[in-house]
C-alpha cells in the first residue's frame, strides 16, 4: 500500500457523511429553482405542431363520422384511424435520440428521465382526449355502448403505441419510422377484420377476447414505458 | 474542489474500455490526451454521470456524481451532439438554459453574453442546420457554459475549429481554468500544451501518465510519443 492509499483508506473510514461538503458547495454556487410546471410548459412548447394538428383532425373526423345518418360502420372507421394518432404521438417520444440530444439532455438539472416522463404524460393526455371526444358521440349518435367503443378504439391505439415504442427503443436511426408506419398500417386493418368476424362469431365472445387483448396491451405498454424511461444511462452509444 | 475517480472500470460487454482508474482532479485545466479508442470519451461520460461505471465511484467533494444536484455545477460538451431541426442558435441555448433550471431573465442575459463570447451573435437567429462544423462546435461550447459551471467537461472541443478559432478557444479555456475544474480531451498535443496545467495520458483504457505540465522538460509532442512507446 502506498501512502496515497493509506490516506484514502483513513479518509473513507472516518468520513461518516460523504457528500456533505459537495452539497453545501453546490448550494452556495447555484440558486436553481426547479418547478414541474415549467418543464411541462417547456415540453408542450417543444411538441411537434404536427402532433397537435393531427390529434385535433382525428378527433374531429371521428366525431364527424358519428353524424352520418344510418351509417353503421362509423365505429370501425374510427377504430381504423386511431393507429395514425398513436403513430404521431409516439413518434414524438423518441425525438431526443433521433436528434442526438440525449447526452445534452441527460446532464441538465431537469433530467432526461423527468423530461421523458413529462412527454409520456403529454402523449397519454392527447390519447385520452381523442378517446374522450369520440366515445360519447359514438354512444349518443350511433348508440354504441361505451365499453365496446373503448375496446374498438383502445386496442388498435394501444397496439400501435406499444409497437412504435418498442421499435424506436430498439432501433435508433430514422429508419425506425418506417417500422412504426408499418405497425400502424397493420393495426388499421385489424378493425376491418373484426367487422367481418362479427357476423360469424358470437359478439360476447369477441368482446371478451377484446377485453383480454386490451388488458394485455395495458401491461405491455406499461412495461415499455418503464423501459423507455430507464434506457438512457446504459445506452450503448453510437460509435463514430 | 476535487473530483475523484476511485477504482473506475468500464466494461462494454466483453471489452474493457477503462481499467481500474484512480485519479483526483483539482481546479485548473486538465488535458486528457490519447489516441482514438483510448477511452477518453468513456471516462468523460462517466464523470458527467451519463454512463454508469461497471465498478468504482466518481465523486465531487465527496458527493457522488449520480446525485442530481451535481448537475447544477456541471457543463458538458459531448463529442457528438445534435439539435432539434427547427432550432436557431439562440433557441438552442435558451432550451438548454431552461433545462438547466435558469430563470428566463438570467437565461436571456447569459445567452447573449455567450453568443458574443463564441462569436455567434450575428447568426443567433439563423438555423443551426445552416452552420459550419466550427460554428456548431462553438455553439456546443456556449451551451456547456450557460449555467456558470464549476466543472467543465469538454470532449474534443477543438474538433472542427479553424486555427483562428482555436486560439480564441484556448484563451477562453485558460480564463475558465482559473476558478473551475476544466477537463478537455484531445488527440492533438498542441491543443493542450499551452493551456493545460496538468496532463493525463490514456492508452487502451489505462492512465499511462499523470503529471503537471511544468514538470515536463521536453517538447510535449515528443514526450507524448515517448510515453506511448514505453507504455
Ligand atoms: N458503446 C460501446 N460499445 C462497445 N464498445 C465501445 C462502446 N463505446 C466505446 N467502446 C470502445 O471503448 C473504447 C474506448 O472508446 P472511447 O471512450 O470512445 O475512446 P476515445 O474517446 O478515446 O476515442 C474503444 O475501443 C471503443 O471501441
Ligand atoms: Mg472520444
Amino acid at each position: 500500500m502506498t501512502d496515497k492509499d493509506i490516506i484514502r483508506l483513513v479518509k473513507d473510514t472516518y468520513d461518516v457523511n460523504p457528500g456533505v461538503k459537495g452539497r453545501s458547495f453546490i448550494r452556495e454556487h447555484t440558486k436553481r429553482k426547479i418547478h414541474l410546471s415549467s418543464i411541462i410548459m417547456m415540453q408542450l412548447k417543444e411538441l411537434n405542431p404536427l402532433t397537435i394538428i393531427i390529434t385535433i383532425c382525428i378527433s374531429f373526423m371521428g366525431v364527424l363520422l358519428t353524424f352520418i345518418k344510418n351509417y353503421s360502420s362509423s365505429i370501425w372507421v374510427c377504430s381504423s384511424i386511431m393507429p395514425l394518432a398513436a403513430l404521431i404521438i409516439t413518434a414524438d417520444l423518441g425525438r431526443s435520440k433521433r436528434h442526438q440530444m440525449t447526452e445534452l439532455e441527460m446532464v441538465t438539472r431537469f433530467s432526461l428521465r423527468m423530461q421523458k416522463s413529462v412527454r409520456i404524460f403529454i402523449g397519454g393526455m392527447l390519447g385520452l382526449i381523442i378517446h374522450a371526444l369520440i366515445i360519447p358521440f359514438l354512444s349518443i349518435k350511433s348508440g354504441i355502448a361505451p365499453c365496446i367503443s373503448v375496446l374498438a378504439l383502445g386496442c388498435p391505439y394501444l397496439f400501435t403505441s406499444w409497437g412504435c415504442m418498442l421499435i424506436t427503443r430498439k432501433y435508433h436511426n430514422t429508419e425506425s419510422i418506417y417500422g412504426c408506419t408499418a405497425i400502424a398500417m397493420s393495426a388499421a386493418i385489424i378493425p376491418i377484420m373484426v367487422k367481418t368476424l362479427l357476423s360469424q362469431f358470437n359478439k360476447g365472445l369477441l368482446a371478451t377476447i377484446g377485453a383480454v387483448i386490451l388488458a394485455s396491451l395495458f401491461v405491455a405498454i406499461t412495461t415499455e414505458i418503464r423501459k423507455y424511461l430507464q434506457e438512457d444511462r446504459n445506452t450503448t452509444w453510437n460509435l463514430n | 474542489m476535487e473530483l475523484e475517480l476511485k477504482n473506475i472500470t468500464k466494461k462494454y460487454k466483453d471489452k474493457e474500455a477503462v481499467k481500474n482508474a484512480n485519479v483526483t482532479i483539482h481546479t485548473g485545466v486538465t488535458g486528457l490526451l490519447g489516441a482514438n479508442g483510448a477511452g477518453k470519451t468513456t471516462v468523460m461520460r462517466m464523470i458527467c454521470g451519463v454512463l454508469k461505471p461497471t465498478e468504482g465511484t466518481i465523486s465531487f467533494d465527496g458527493l457522488n456524481v449520480e446525485d442530481e444536484m451535481y448537475r447544477d455545477v456541471l457543463g458538458y460538451l459531448p463529442q457528438d451532439f445534435g439539435y432539434y431541426p427547427n432550432f436557431k442558435a439562440r433557441d438552442f441555448l435558451l432550451y438548454i438554459a431552461a433545462l438547466k433550471g435558469l430563470d428566463k431573465e438570467s437565461a436571456k442575459v447569459k445567452c447573449e453574453e455567450l453568443l458574443k463570447k463564441v462569436n455567434l451573435s450575428d447568426v443567433a437567429n439563423k438555423k443551426i442546420s445552416t452552420f459550419s462544423g466550427g460554428m456548431k462546435q462553438r455553439l456546443g461550447i456556449a451551451q456547456a457554459l450557460i449555467n456558470d459551471p464549476k466543472i467543465i467537461i469538454l470532449d474534443e472541443p477543438t474538433a472542427g475549429l479553424d486555427p483562428k478559432e482555436r486560439v480564441h478557444f484556448r484563451n477562453m479555456i485558460g480564463e475558465l481554468g482559473k476558478n473551475n475544474i476544466v477537463i478537455l480531451s484531445t488527440h492533438i498535443v498542441s491543443d493542450v500544451e499551452h493551456i493545460a496545467d496538468r496532463i493525463l495520458m490514456m492508452k487502451d483504457g489505462e492512465f499511462i501518465y499523470d503529471g503537471e505540465i511544468k514538470d515536463i522538460n521536453m517538447d510535449l509532442e515528443e514526450f507524448y510519443l515517448k510515453e506511448f512507446e514505453e507504455a
